[in-house]
């Protein structure tokens, strides 16, 4: 820095001659100009280009695109992910889908089981006759 | 002389105690003397244990390769099977975590807890020594018994203190961790045909030919997929949160789960390394699905506890990433990185989703209500709570000079050495974790008062002051200086590194 500039003097005249500084400047003494000497200019800026003024008044949409544009997305993701992903597939069809389909199953087979002596000792015959001509004929 | 006992003394002292107060019980009286004996046992029980272990980390000796405070001797015979039990820098620092929790749970639960007080404490002190038992295992057999025994005492306690669906979660909850521990067992079993006993580390020496290491890598995975819980084996989790007791979700959180995380380092990693390589990169996926997919349905919950659950989750996806990493790391140095992140990730992580749950239960135990909508502006009358809940909310993010941010940083540098879309990935949980955390602080803690009951909050008693203060500074402790906790791991993950990287075919 020191090498550049001639001194502190030297750096602050410089800063003066750069466009940046009357760019800002003359920002500075517009915003001054329309809304403290003449607020009726603003006024008819935002009748005639109502687009325009809209534009910048909303920061070009910015905000509007994170909220309803990122957070609303990324909400409802997250909650097609829950709801379809969790609840649903994994946790309805998955899990929950596996314990009916045992229950299911216990509930046919539970028929099987009537309590009655007579249909144990019929199934016992039926399987003792299987098991003896499955060794009679086919051993 | 005792200290050759150390690790006994952890298992059997608070089993024991628990045993004593179960037996004693508060004569079905809450507000009882005997009740309020049995409460302050239960405490000094717990401390003694804590103060114990204290001893355990002062003669742990950080240089050590091999197992240290070990003890052996034959327990069945006829099966070979041994008690046999030692700790290195991967077990030693889990035990620890163990036997902090547990005082302070002890403590959360002093006059919260209505009905049966005396069970109730007994529950977890039973629950303590069962888990360090896991912790310090080196036998199959033995490390089986430890593992089942500790899904009883968590059974009860949501069965019998938990919420209104509790019955539900409670079998939800047993039969999704008892299907997964029984593949667990035939895996042990074949092991066990193959070595001729249980002892770990033969099980670790024994040459196992690729098809048969994928199948026991596969019989592991089910078992500790879903104790971490990975997806798409998570969701008995958030049940099983929302309807247990406040000290059930902490410990369920800040221990158990670690259980699934401890189950890789020691068992799946060592004993099928060529079965983890080949599965490595489904394990990846499955983390970052962990890690994005569980982000994302974390943001939407309307309950807090299932939003730190799903948050749990996500967290621990990035333990398992850490460890699978191992192989996608192609640079001479820094492998073991990713490791040693996920180990101070599990760490970080309980003492963070201990911390959470807890900030649940204090607003549960005044509104008696858990959902998000139902609060707001609890920072107007509750200040000094609400500044615990934002400190550990950050911590949640990852803020750094927290310990949530060391084991995340870790994991990504890592995941950055092996894959930049798996960094990428892995960081996206940086933005939703702050997002989910904090949207939800948003809602409960600012804002204007929101209804009669926050109005009428009465900020923290001293017993809650303590809890809160206490995990507080251990948070910010882990955060700023990692060193002591790094330093006992080293040597072990060092060590874990090099012998994966041996091929056992």
């Amino acid at each position: 820095m020191g090498e550049a500039w001639h001194g502190s003097l030297g750096l602050l005249t410089h800063a003066v001659m750069t466009p940046v500084f009357w760019l800002a400047a003359a920002g500075v003494f517009t915003a001054w100009f329309l809304y403290l000497k003449r607020p009726d200019i603003p006024d008819a800026i935002r009748q005639k280009a109502s687009g325009l003024y809209n534009l910048l008044d909303r920061k070009y949409y910015f905000d509007d695109l994170y909220i309803n544009g990122f957070a609303a997305w990324t909400r409802w993701f997250g909650k097609f992910l829950w709801q379809k992903g969790d609840e649903l597939v994994i946790d309805g069809v998955l899990v929950n889908g596996t314990a009916r389909s045992v229950g299911r199953l216990a509930g046919v087979l539970r028929q099987i089981q009537t309590g009655y002596l007579y249909t144990y000792a019929f199934a016992m015959i039926i399987g003792l006759t299987v098991l003896l001509g499955w060794l009679i004929w086919f051993r | 002389m005792l200290s050759n006992y150390l690790l006994s003394i952890l298992i059997w002292l608070p089993i024991f105690g628990g045993a004593a107060l179960l037996l004693i019980g508060d004569g079905d009286d809450t507000k009882s003397k005997q009740a309020a004996l049995m409460r302050r046992s239960a405490l000094f029980v717990s401390l003694l244990t804590f103060v114990i272990s204290i001893g355990l980390y002062a003669a742990f000796d950080n240089a050590e390769t091999g197992m240290q405070f070990v003890e052996r001797v034959p327990w069945v015979e006829a099966l070979n099977v041994f008690y046999y039990l030692g700790v290195d820098g991967i077990s030693a620092p889990l035990i620890l975590l163990t036997t902090f929790i547990t005082p302070l749970v002890v403590i959360s639960g002093w006059d919260t807890i209505k009905v049966r007080a005396a069970q109730y404490f007994a529950a977890f002190l039973i629950l303590e020594g069962l888990m360090i038992g896991v912790f310090s295992a080196l036998d199959g057999m033995l490390f089986y018994v430890f593992w089942e025994a500790m899904l009883i005492p968590m059974f009860l306690i949501i069965g019998v203190w938990g919420g209104e669906r509790r019955v539900y979660a409670t079998l939800k909850f047993f039969l999704y961790t008892f299907l997964g521990s029984v593949l667990m067992l035939v895996a042990f079993i074949y092991l066990y045909l193959e070595t001729g006993g249980w002892d770990l580390f033969a099980f670790m020496n024994q040459t196992i030919g690729m098809t048969a290491q994928k199948f026991i890598f596969v019989a592991f995975l089910l078992a500790f997929a879903v104790k971490v819980p990975m997806w798409p084996v998570h969701t008995w989790l958030p049940d099983a949160h929302v309807e247990a007791p406040t000290g059930g979700s902490v410990i369920l959180a800040a221990i158990m789960l670690k259980m699934g995380g401890y189950g890789f380092v020691r068992l799946s990693l060592p004993i099928v390394p060529d079965g983890s390589a080949y599965f490595s990169g489904l394990m990846i996926a499955l983390s970052l699905i962990a890690v994005v997919y569980i982000g994302f349905v974390a943001l939407m919950q309307k309950d807090m506890k299932k939003l730190i659950a799903y948050s749990s989750i996500a967290h621990m996806g990035f333990v398992t990433l850490g460890m699978f990493l191992l192989w996608w790391i192609t640079a001479e140095t820094g492998t073991g990185l990713g490791m040693t992140g996920a180990m101070v990730q599990m760490i970080s992580h309980g003492l963070i989703s201990g911390a959470m749950f807890l900030c649940v239960g204090v607003l549960y135990d005044r509104v008696h209500s858990r959902q998000i909508a139902d609060y707001g502006g609890v920072a107007n009358t509750m200040p000094v709570f609400a500044s615990f809940m934002v400190l550990f909310a950050m911590a949640n993010a990852g803020l750094p000079g927290t310990s949530g941010f060391v084991g995340e940083f870790m994991v990504i540098i890592a995941s950055f050495k092996a894959n930049f879309w798996f960094a990428f990935l892995a960081a996206s949980t940086l933005v939703l974790g702050a997002a989910y955390t904090l949207w939800m602080i948003k809602r409960v803690v600012y804002g204007e008062v929101a209804n009669d009951n926050v109005a009428a909050l009465q900020d923290l008693n001293t017993r809650e002051f303590i809890v809160l203060a206490i995990l507080a500074l251990s948070v910010l402790l882990v955060g700023l200086w990692p060193a002591p906790l790094v330093d006992m791991m080293n040597v072990t993950i060092e060590q874990l590194v090099d012998q994966i990287g041996h091929s056992k075919l």
